[in-house]
């Protein structure tokens, strides 16, 4: 995989393409990125006819491996990768080692293991079981194994444990991948972890990016889900950590940051340059039955404006981002859900007809919010 | 014989007839475009046909579906519907609707309820808020929500239930089909069919059918099934009603969709269909095959690679292994939406196979080789091998 810089931002902002995506051929993608969030391998409420309305944006996939381990055994018996399993192997497939909705619960981890959360509850993954999921998985891009629980805030020895099990788990993991024939065409990623003590932080980036890695992903940073519980990252420090990491690491690799980050924490997260987001956001919103309806360009207005105009004291906003489409105004209104957006949703659907479904706990609305 | 003068918006014409049964294969113009009849019609209760848009649902060829007139009564409502000019305008549809009465599911669904002469009258147990629902209301709300079939309101007893009450039922669904006539005011852009009672007597049902053929609607519905009666009676009653029914207006047999159902009744003479059970199955993670039933939550289908059909051209079998949708069955929402668009197909395929054969007249054959791969052991539940001599097929 090659990383291209295009250009850098006066702020810290990043423009790049990455191309020689292995088995993808000519195809590339420009980043700042967002990759499509999946659960189970499905997107959430999505089948794959759907997917494609998304155009281009749908060609990067998320794959969090907790729920998708229990088909570990299938996927070796099947031989043919995940992508083919899924029916998604035209699209860029990379798999991490946690699910950023949630938060998993502290203190399960151990030296030699990493708990997951899937559906029969907690499995144990080391590295062996975790590399053999690799191969029978085939993804493009995989996030090596890592061990994000860093303790309870301040706490220096969890903290240094996480930074040196995840080094330790780095190069066994990549020692297999150099000898894995199957994997010859995936990118493995290295993960930054450390907590909130900064030195830990620091050792963590400079130790993994000695390693022959395709990229980063800044773990541990407290922007999994649920969705109220991610604070703004310039708050509480969080924006100096991440400008001590990233100071250690090369510019000319992506660095991923996951979780369902609000706009404002996506533009923040950007500045200090970041590459790659996932998309967790719109499926946490999408849950609770509203609209993202933020004003993306001057084209499409803002359908906070629009309602802001009409009953001021009516508190249908919950923030500035989304508008939930349970509320009553919206019963016989027949505008698409953000004036001028050409999504599919917009295009052939009215507001009217969202509520009524939420209303009835219709599952097509969630697939056309979802959208 | 002069024809008599059609005011309604329906014409069928019918393409073929069975040599040897009493099928037929027809051709139904509607306002919003031509059904192919023997037709199946899935079930969008709420405006929506579980997960699926209608762009999909167009797709598997699907030209009529079903709405449910207590549902959208409530919910949007029918004023909503007036400002917004119909369903099909609401959830963008724009192929054919069908909206039944209401009163079924006012009866089956709402604990407290009252039938009189006047309508049915109930108390709804979560608002207590008293409603009636008479014919002409019915009439009404579904000229709101402008589907081209309307049903009749009619007074709906259960089929296992026989007595004086199925008598009273069947009379006043007469006198009410006549005011649901007096109440529509769409004629030109929705057709009104009549619905035919009787329970499982056949004098009453005779007599149902005398009087209600009488009236000029467009169509008529075969009511009162379908509703956990016994077999032997339900196969009777339909071949009755189709022996006396028009010939040249549709004839809709209302709630039956098992597959077994739609090829024997076919046979039977009946055009339209309608049922929630492929649509459920699929929610409980059942598929529907040429063989019968497959139940992707089985351990069986942990390992199984291959399609649910391996002939099926769904989106679902082109794309998905059995191994695969075991891991996600009543467990993410794509897998209903998956399994929704199989059986869909399945149905879609099975009437388009239906109608072919008797185009070809070759029903009987299609008929035993279907039976076949549904009971590859023969052994065929008296009902059908009865029901199928009574038109001539004799099961092998």
């Amino acid at each position: 995989m090659k990383f291209s810089l295009r250009s850098v931002s006066q702020r810290g902002g990043r423009l790049a393409t990455i191309s020689e995506l292995g088995r993808h051929g000519d195809k590339t993608v420009t980043t700042p990125m967002c990759l499509v969030f999946t659960q189970a391998g499905t997107i959430p409420h999505l089948t794959n006819d759907m997917v494609q309305k998304l155009g281009k944006h749908a060609y990067p996939v998320h794959l969090p491996l907790p729920l998708l381990l229990e088909s570990h055994e299938i996927l070796q018996k099947y031989s043919n990768g995940i992508g083919d399993f899924l029916a998604l192997k035209h699209h860029l497939l990379y798999l991490s080692v946690q699910d950023s909705t949630i938060r998993p619960p502290e203190g399960f981890n151990e030296k030699s293991f990493v708990s997951l959360w899937g559906r029969s509850g907690r499995l144990n993954v080391d590295v062996d079981k975790f590399m053999s999921v690799q191969e029978a998985f085939k993804p493009d891009w995989y996030q090596a194994l890592c061990d994000s629980d860093a303790g309870k805030v301040g706490s220096r020895k969890r903290a240094h444990k996480s930074v040196e099990r995840t080094l330790a788990y780095l190069d066994r993991c990549l020692e297999k991948h150099k000898e894995s024939e199957v994997l010859r065409h995936s990118c493995i990623f290295g993960s930054i972890e450390g907590g909130s003590v900064a030195e830990e932080r620091e050792l963590s980036a400079k130790e993994t990016a000695k390693r022959p890695v395709a990229g980063f992903v800044l773990e541990g940073l407290d922007t999994n889900g649920p969705l109220d519980s991610v604070l703004p990252l310039c708050e509480n420090g969080k924006k100096e950590i991440i400008q001590s990491i990233l100071n250690e690491l090369p510019d000319e690799k992506p660095r991923i940051l996951h979780g369902p980050l609000d706009p404002a924490n996506i533009l923040a997260a950007v500045e200090l340059g970041i590459d790659i987001f996932d998309s967790t956001y719109a499926f946490l919103v999408t849950e609770r039955n509203a609209a993202l309806t933020f004003c993306v360009s001057p084209d499409t207005e803002s359908m906070a404006s629009n309602v802001g105009k009409l009953q001021d004291s009516c508190n249908l906003q919950r923030n500035l981002y989304e508008t939930s489409l349970t509320d009553k105004i919206f019963k016989d209104d027949f505008r698409p859900l953000v004036v001028g957006c050409q999504c599919y949703t917009c295009t052939n659907h009215t507001r009217a007809y969202v509520h009524h479904l939420v209303n009835v706990g219709e599952l097509l609305g969630k697939t056309l919010l979802m959208l | 014989m002069s024809a008599p003068v059609n005011h309604s918006a329906l014409t069928l014409k019918v393409l073929a007839e069975c040599s040897v049964t009493k099928a037929r294969a027809c051709q139904l113009s509607l306002p919003h475009s031509v059904v192919d009849t023997p037709v199946f019609m899935p079930v969008g209760t709420q405006g929506s046909l579980k997960g699926i848009t209608p762009e999909q649902l167009e797709n598997s060829g699907c030209q009529i579906m079903l709405g449910n007139t207590y549902h959208l009564g409530s919910n949007p409502g029918a004023e909503l519907f007036d400002k917004v000019g119909g369903l099909h305008k609401f959830m963008g549809w724009k192929r054919n609707l069908l909206t039944d009465s209401g009163g079924f599911q006012m009866v089956s669904l709402v604990a407290l309820s009252e039938v009189t002469e006047e309508g049915v009258r109930f108390s709804n147990p979560y608002d207590a808020k008293d409603m009636l629902l008479t014919p002409e209301k019915s009439i009404e709300i579904q000229n709101s929500i402008g589907a081209d079939i309307i049903m009749q309101l009619d007074d709906v007893v259960s089929s296992t239930i026989s007595g004086p009450r199925v008598e009273e039922a069947m009379g006043r669904s007469i006198r009410w089909l006549d005011r649901c006539i007096e109440a529509h005011k769409k004629t030109k852009t929705q057709n009104l069919f009549a619905i035919i009672q009787g329970g499982l007597d056949s004098r009453l049902r005779t007599i149902c059918l005398n009087e209600m053929s009488k009236r000029n609607v467009p169509g008529f519905a075969i009511g009162g099934l379908s509703g956990g009666e016994d077999k032997n009676d339900f196969w009777k009653m339909v071949t009755l009603s189709t022996d006396f029914l028009p010939k040249h207006k549709p004839r809709y047999l209302m709630g039956v969709g098992f597959p077994v159902d739609l090829v024997v009744c076919s046979a039977l003479g009946c055009d339209m269909f309608d049922c929630v059970y492929p649509t459920r199955t699929a929610r409980f993670g059942t598929a529907l095959i040429p063989t019968g039933k497959l139940d992707l939550k089985k351990k069986g289908c942990a390992e199984d690679f291959r399609p649910i059909d391996e002939n099926c051209s769904c989106s679902t079998c082109r794309q998905f292994t059995r191994a695969y949708l075991h891991t996600i069955v009543t467990k993410e929402t794509v897998a209903s939406i998956l399994l929704t668009i199989h059986n869909i197909q399945y149905q879609m395929d099975l009437m388009r196979s239906i109608k072919e054969a008797i185009i070809q007249d070759k029903y009987p054959e299609f008929v035993n080789d279907f039976m076949q791969k549904q009971f590859p052991t023969r052994n065929y539940p008296e009902w059908t091998v009865d029901a199928l001599a009574s038109v001539n097929i004799k099961l092998s």
